[in-house]
Parts: structure tokens; sequence; C-alpha cells
């Protein structure tokens, strides 16, 4: 009787020469598909409102953000759920348990396209929209641990799905995933609580405000904790083991109670004096913006040069126009409109409506219950009305009808340019909320 | 004596039965039901909270009806398509029936699930994505199998929801017609489209034929 020698052992798994079981993973099925997908999904939803976020980096960061959690992370979680049902669906369960590879190892290659491709495809969408909006952007920077964190935690949804796709065995699992994740991470928009600020969609408004330090770290630790927790628990063998999973569980949890101590309306959010800093051009009234908008700057000077021509010099006229989150703080200062609703990429896209906006900001005031009442109050709130069109008219497409206002509209607008000025003095120094006291042109 | 052509057991459950249960059709069902109620709910509590009126019903009516039609769609997979073809009838009729019969009933129960206001997101809104989306979604099990029908009506939905502009204008009325108010013809148009190209597709060719693996 012969005996064969025993094969040689190799220390590669592998034939030479053979892709390594993770690049087969990673290059084959769904994987690649679903980094395409949520790519397409950031991008395009991202193109629709390019308008909106292409001016601040802020936001940028805050659409990107929210645009992640609300539809990139629901994709990844369907996505995930029906890669970790393909061994179930190929019948190939069993011949993977005959694998000489711990549970654990094979689960770490196996969720591999549900966690990598869909961070990755979310990543490539944040670098090309940063990418769009620094050419237009003046101060502060993106907030790039945000995003990080939001790929963390599209990555750590991914293999929640994966997990959930390997434990329930039914067709509609990964579309259910799907559209109650969605249910999941948007209802936070919806509430006020602290437990908002724990869900990576969770939306905060303000361009002068930055987050604390520790936000995108902690939340970055609590979303890969609670993912690791899932896939130790699942993938950990012999069973005396599974306790193991509490420890990232742990870790999750501590790292969620500084986020759920955080206030429940401004969350992580802190103004930013930098960013709020007024920046001022050296002309008369001064047109002060806000250090995010600097770009902007000659642009507004440009859209209120004609308005500030003709309240040049006049008593009562405003020394500056401020905009930002303090509003005027000194005598003299009057507001400004956002000039983030009206400015897309750098620049104003109407500065007529600019114009006409800021004309009735200057003159809005709010008058107590009682007074703007009397014989005369129709007439003077016809005189506003003739004012503010004669100095910016409302473009057509706004629906103001200035037909009452015509007869004095013409008459101001016949006017010497000296008497034009006296007027506007007189009606500056005239109370708007004392329908006596509005001059007549 | 006559040949046993049908086992006893297959002659007491009735082949309609036995259809049912092949295609998961029950399961599907009550998911479609649970769907359709828990969408209700959800219409409910969007316009009872603070500060929101009867358009915060918008998600119920976009994501309600997908989620109505992945439950029709991945019912469409045949286990056993190769032995179903040798049938001596059309499976055409069969199949319509199949799609339409479920669509009816998901059509119904939205456009119950959110009464009134029909000039925004009220019933014409939710029967018309609920068509709309069968028809992608019957087009897609057609093109790439039954089972991950679901996934092109999701991508494409995830895609243009917060694509489209708040205010129903333009070509959006056409590419985003999953987000426009009840009344728009060029939503109508589009989704009325995909749900007769969605049903012909799959009428005429049956889910694409998938191995074990997909």
């Amino acid at each position: 009787m012969t005996t064969s020698p025993a094969p040689p052992r190799t220390r590669r798994a592998t034939p030479p020469g053979a892709p390594s079981p993770l690049v087969t993973e990673l290059r084959r099925g769904l994987g690649p598909w679903t980094g395409v997908a949520v790519a397409l999904t950031v991008l395009l939803s991202m193109y629709g409102k390019a308008p909106d976020w292409q001016s601040r980096w802020s936001d940028a960061t805050q659409l990107l953000h929210v645009t992640a959690g609300l539809l990139a992370g629901p994709l990844t979680l369907a996505a995930g759920c029906w890669q970790g049902g393909r061994d179930r669906r190929r019948r190939t369960t069993d011949l993977w348990e005959s694998v000489p590879r711990p549970l654990l190892r094979r689960l770490a290659v196996a969720v591999a396209p549900s966690v990598l491709w869909p961070a990755a495809g979310l990543l490539l969408a944040d670098v090309v929209c940063l990418l769009a909006t620094w050419p237009y952007v003046s101060e502060g920077r993106p907030f790039l641990e945000l995003l990080a964190a939001d790929v963390v935690a599209v990555a750590a949804l991914g293999a929640l799905g994966h997990v959930v796709g390997r434990l329930v065995r039914w067709r509609l699992a990964a579309p259910l995933l799907g559209v109650f994740g969605y249910v999941g991470l948007a209802i936070g928009s919806y509430t006020e609580s602290a437990a908002r600020w724990l869900g990576p969609a969770s939306e905060h408004q303000s361009v002068w405000d930055r987050p604390v330090w520790w936000f995108a770290p902690v939340s970055m630790v609590w979303a890969a904790g609670l993912a690791l927790s899932a896939l130790l628990a699942y993938g950990l063998r012999p069973a005396r083991l599974r306790p193991l999973a509490l420890l990232p569980l742990a870790v999750a949890v501590a790292a969620a109670a500084p986020i759920l101590r955080l206030p429940t309306d401004t969350g992580p959010w802190r103004p930013d004096p930098a960013l709020a800093r007024p920046v001022c051009d050296d002309g008369t009234p001064q047109v002060c913006l806000t250090a995010v908008d600097r770009a902007l700057l000659p642009e507004v000077a440009a859209a209120l040069a004609p308005l500030n021509s003709r309240l040049r010099g006049l008593p009562g006229a405003p020394v500056r126009w401020v905009s930002g989150p303090y509003g005027p703080t000194r005598p003299g200062d009057v507001e400004l409109p956002d000039t983030g609703q009206d400015a897309t990429r750098g620049r104003l896209t109407r500065p007529d409506l600019y114009l006409n906006s800021a004309v009735s900001w200057l003159f809005s005031t709010t008058c107590r219950p009682g007074e703007n009442t009397g014989p005369n109050a129709e007439r003077a709130s016809v005189v506003h009305l003739a004012v503010s069109e004669w100095l910016a008219p409302t473009p057509a497409d706004y629906g103001v009808d200035p037909t009452a206002a015509q007869p004095y509209i013409d008459r101001l607008r016949a006017k010497s340019p000296a008497a034009q000025r006296d007027y506007l003095a007189r009606y500056l120094a005239a109370k708007g909320c004392d329908p006596d006291k509005v001059p007549v042109p | 004596m006559r040949p046993l052509l049908v086992e006893p057991g297959l002659r007491r459950t009735g082949p309609l039965r036995l259809y049912l249960r092949s295609r998961a059709l029950p399961g599907a069902l009550a998911a479609l039901v649970c769907t359709a109620a828990f969408g209700a709910g959800a219409a409910r509590w969007l316009v009872s909270l603070p500060d929101f009126d009867h358009t915060a019903r918008l998600p119920v009516v976009v994501f309600g009806p997908l989620l109505a039609t992945a439950a029709i769609g991945t019912s469409l997979y045949a286990p056993c398509d190769e032995l179903d073809r040798t049938a001596v009838r059309a499976w055409w009729p069969r199949r319509l029936v199949h799609l339409l019969a479920p669509t009816a009933l998901a059509a119904v129960l939205f456009a119950l699930a959110v009464p009134g206001h029909t000039e925004a997101f009220g019933p014409p809104a939710a029967v018309r994505n609920t068509l709309g989306l069968t028809g992608v979604t019957a087009g897609a099990a057609a093109l790439v199998g039954a089972r991950l029908s679901w996934l092109p009506p999701a991508f494409f939905v995830g895609t243009v929801y917060l694509a489209a502009p708040s205010r129903p204008e333009g070509a959006a009325q056409w590419w985003a017609w999953v987000m426009q108010p009840g009344p728009g013809t060029g939503a109508w148009t589009v989704a009325l489209g995909a749900f007769v190209a969605g049903s012909v597709l799959y009428a005429w060719r049956g889910a694409r034929r998938t191995t074990a693996e997909s």
C-alpha cells in the first residue's frame, strides 16, 4: 500500500494569481451598483438644488448631510439587506458552513460590499459637490468632519442592513427596510427632541454657526459602535463569545450620552463670530455683509447704488446697511435682506428684486395697535407704496399692482432732483405710523 | 375509469389557491394593507403637527405607493417559471389580472388613506403614484427580475424626492411626476404612460427569468 505525501502547506489561503475573496466580493454582484446608485442619488438631488447651496460652505455641507442621511441611508440599508440574503437565495449557505474559516471572518468579507461601496459613492458625491462650491465661497471651511461622520453612518447602515438580510427571509425585507429606514431617519426632522441629533439626517439652518468639535467623532463612534455590535452578535461563534458584542454597544451608548445632553433646538451648533464678522465697503451709506458673503459685497453695493445715491447726505438716512445674525447694532444701522435667498454662485440673481426688498426693509416699521389709523391712513399707505415704487420698482412678475399709487409716482418722477431730495428728507423724517405726518408728494 | 390527472390533494386545494400561495400573494396583500393603514396613520400624524398643513402628506403619497408597489412587484416572482411556460393556456391574461387586481386594491386603499385636498396631495395624487410606480415596478420585473423589481422605482423616487423643485413648474412635472400635486396633466400623462407600458411589458414577457443567484 502506498500513501501519497500530504500536499505542502502554503501560507496563502488562495492559490497564487487568484484574487483574494475580498476583491472578488467587492467587484462582483450588487456592491458596485450600490456605490453608483448612492453617488447618483446624492449628486442628482444636489444638482436639483444647486442654486441653494453653491455659495456657502455651510449650505453645501448641510444639504449633503441631509441628502446622505435621508436618501443614501435608506438606499444603503435596502441594498445591504439584499446583499445579506444573497447566500440564502443562491442556496450556498451550507457550502459556506463547510468552509474552514470562522463565521466572523466570512461575515467580514461578505459585508464589505454593503459597507464600502455606499461609503465610496457618498465620498465621491461629497468631493464633487465641495469642488463645485469651492470657486464661489468667501469665508469659512466645509465641515469635513461632519461629512466623514455621514460616510461612517452610511457604512454602518449598510452593515446593519446586511445583518437584517441574513436573518430575515422575506422577499419584501429589503424594500420594507428601505422605506421604514427612511421613516425612521426622517422622523427626526419632524420632532424637536435631543434624540434627533443621533440620526444622520438632523438639519440645522444657520450659516454663521459651526458644530462643536467633538460632535462628529462622537457621532462616528455611535454609528460604528451599533453596526459593530450587530455584526459581532451575529458572527461570533461559539455562542459563549456573543456577550463580547455588548462591548461596542456599550461604547455606542456612551457616545450617545453627550449627544442626548445637547440643547434640543441648536444641538451641536454654536455661533461662530468669525463667520458673522461684518465686512463693509467704503461707500455712503456703508454696505456691510457678513464674512460668509464677502464675495457678494461688490454686487450688493452695485445693486444698492441707485438708492444710496439718493440717500447720501440726507438727514435721517441710514449710516450702514448691515446683514447677519446680529442685525442693526448701532444707531443709523438698517438691516439688509438676507443675501442667501437672492444669490447663486457668488452673484445676485435679481439685483432689481434685492433693491426692492432693501427699500421695503428700510421703510418697514412696526406700528403699535391703534396707530396708523384715521382718515388719512389709506392715503398714507398709497404714498408708502408710491415712494417704494419710485425708488425701486417691484419687478413685473411679482404681482404688486402700483396703479393706485401711479399719480404720486408720476409726480415724484417729474420733480427736479433738488425737490426729490427735499421730499425724501421730509418723508424719512416723518413717522411712518402717523398717517397725518406722511408728506404727500 | 378515467386516469387520475390531478392529485386529489390538489383538487381539494384548487389551482387558484395554489397559484396565490406559490406567488406568496397572501403575504404581499397583507403587506399592502398594513402599508396603507400605516400610511393613513402617518398622514394624520403629519397633519396634526404644529406648523404643518395638509401638504405635509407628501411623504405618505410618495413612499406609501412605493412600498405597496414593491409588495406587488416581488409577488410577480415565479418559482417554477420554466414549468409555468409549458402550460397550454396563455399566461398573459393571468399575469394581467395578477398585476391589476392588487394595483386596484392599493389605489383604493391609498386614496382612502389621504382623504380630501384633491388639489394638493390627496386621493388623485395617491392613485396616480400607485399606478405610475406599479408600471415602473412591473416593467422592472420584466427587465431585471421580480425579486429586485423594487429597486429601480426606489432609486427613481429617492433621486427625485429632494431634487424636485418645491413649486410645480416646467419640465419638473414630467421628470418629477411623483412629487406633483393631484391635478397636473403632465404628471398624469407620464404616470399613465408608465403604467400602460409596464403592465403590457410584464403581461407580454412575464417576469425575467432569473437564476437563484439574483
